[in-house]
């Protein structure tokens, strides 16, 4: 090991060097405060430099996830294969069930158009969408969200829902002209005014970034127990009513578990969702609840 | 001429090498592997170099070039911006502090050093989401990614190590 000799430059230079480390420290700490203090105050600000970053990310990523989609691919098709033959006895049972409730939906649909009629009521206002590949997932240990291959360019805009075939999984939350982001419902700023289905119970499904979700604001004398479905009940206007959300696994005390219909491991695509509603949208940690017309 | 402006070229290479690699973890961590229980890595995954390159050549990887990593840490994984710039700044202030410790050590106690590390950088990323976002993240799943990355700190260290062998003079 070398020994600066004292009266030597490096050894003049020393306490410099760490003077010098130190407040290039505490300046990159008072920049990274900075960029909290405008995350709190300035949310539209943080979400525009996100759905650039998304643009910028998203074709490296959308290379890189081919690959592992192909060996997740792979592995699903062995996986298969050994439970062929159950799998098939499982799916004509169903089908034969499917047809039941075809048959039961073509006559309640039949029913309710005519019921419409009579009461002169205003067609719900039809939905337009966009399938997006998943092309990156969450950074951090308390975020739950996607990146997805579409952008403004595509049609995606902001709020809109993003489901896939077994129900809701969240909203957009910044849009890129070629990428966007999905708050996943299992996120800690994701709030969704949901209802149980059996009982039309109110609440509000909220995130924890594990893989279930909590409702909040239920009612004291809380009907609901383990097993009925949670669905969306379409206040704050964002989401239609009835969109699948997830099912209760637990009922304690007042704290009521969701577990969210979607299994997260295996999203590819998504479908965002336009259903042209303009209605209030819960406001994220730090903004302000937008202001209704006076 | 052509040799020198080559040897430049060559020497920049080299020294930006371990923050390429850390920006290449980022990357990788992002990308949806679709594979059950697995949390979200990529900022673990960069934690193990911040640390690594902190106890081991902080000239490698310098206050500015964490304070970015952090920065695309937040603009690509989509949390709130600055949390992962703040902790990965601290993580590596702190590692600075406790480097004439580290420095020598045996390899176990790095490793434990890494762990401590970790658990103290997720507390501290759970305490600034509670804040911003004004509710109780769950813990276990940050936990996991924590475990995982303790875990893959061998494999991790010895990448770094080799890179710091054939690219850093």
């Amino acid at each position: 090991m070398v020994k600066r000799q004292i009266g030597s430059l490096a050894w003049f230079m020393t306490p410099f060097r760490a003077w010098n480390q130190r407040m290039t420290l505490a300046l990159l700490g008072t920049a990274a405060i900075a960029l909290l203090a405008i995350e709190k105050t300035n949310p539209e600000v943080a979400e525009s430099a996100r759905g650039a970053a998304a643009d910028v990310i998203a074709p490296i990523l959308d290379l890189l996830s081919r690959p592992s989609a192909s060996a997740a691919h792979a592995i699903d098709s062995v996986r298969d294969l050994g439970r062929l033959r159950e799998e098939n006895a499982q799916l004509k049972l169903q089908q034969t069930r499917l047809l039941q409730w075809q048959t039961v939906a073509h006559r309640l649909d039949h029913e309710n158009q005519e019921l419409r009629k009579l009461l002169n009521l205003t067609p719900d206002p039809k939905a337009r969408f966009v399938t997006a590949r998943v092309v990156g997932g969450s950074g951090g240990a308390f975020v739950r969200s996607i990146l997805v291959a579409a952008g403004s360019k595509d049609g995606v805009r902001k709020n809109q829902a993003a489901i896939t075939g077994e129900g809701l999984i969240g909203r957009v939350s910044e849009v890129g002209e070629r990428a966007a982001r999905v708050l996943l419902l299992t996120d800690v700023n994701s709030n969704i005014p949901v209802f149980v289905e059996r009982t039309r119970e109110r609440a509000i499904a909220h995130g924890d970034s594990s893989n279930s979700m909590a409702l909040k604001y239920v009612p004291g004398d809380l009907a609901a127990t383990v097993g009925d479905r949670i669905v969306t009940s379409g206040h704050g206007g964002v989401f239609p009513p009835g969109l699948p959300v997830g099912i209760i696994t637990a009922v304690q005390g007042g704290a009521v578990t969701v577990q969210p219909f979607v299994d997260w491991e295996q999203i590819e695509y998504v479908r965002l969702v336009d259903y042209e509603l303009s209605g209030l949208l819960l406001p994220m940690a730090g903004q302000e609840q937008p202001k209704g017309p006076r | 001429m052509s040799d020198v402006l080559w040897q430049r070229l060559d020497q920049i290479a080299r020294n930006v090498s371990p923050f390429a690699i850390t920006v290449l973890l980022l990357i990788i961590g992002l990308v949806p592997l679709r594979l059950p229980y697995l949390p979200p890595l990529s900022v673990s995954l960069v934690l193990v170099s911040v640390y690594y390159w902190a106890v081991h050549r902080p000239s490698a990887l310098p206050a500015p070039a964490v304070f970015f990593l952090g920065l695309m840490a937040d603009l690509l994984g989509g949390g709130f911006l600055g949390v992962n710039a703040l902790v990965l700044l601290v993580a590596y202030a702190g590692t600075l502090a406790l480097r004439p410790w580290l420095v020598g050590a045996s390899f176990a106690i790095v490793w434990w050093g890494f762990a401590i590390l970790s658990a103290g950088a997720l507390l501290f990323t759970w305490v600034i989401t509670w804040f911003l976002a004004g509710a109780a993240a769950d813990l276990s799943p940050g936990v996991s990614g924590t475990v995982f990355a303790v875990g893959a700190y061998p494999l991790l260290a010895t990448l770094f190590a080799r890179t710091q062998r054939a690219l850093l003079r």
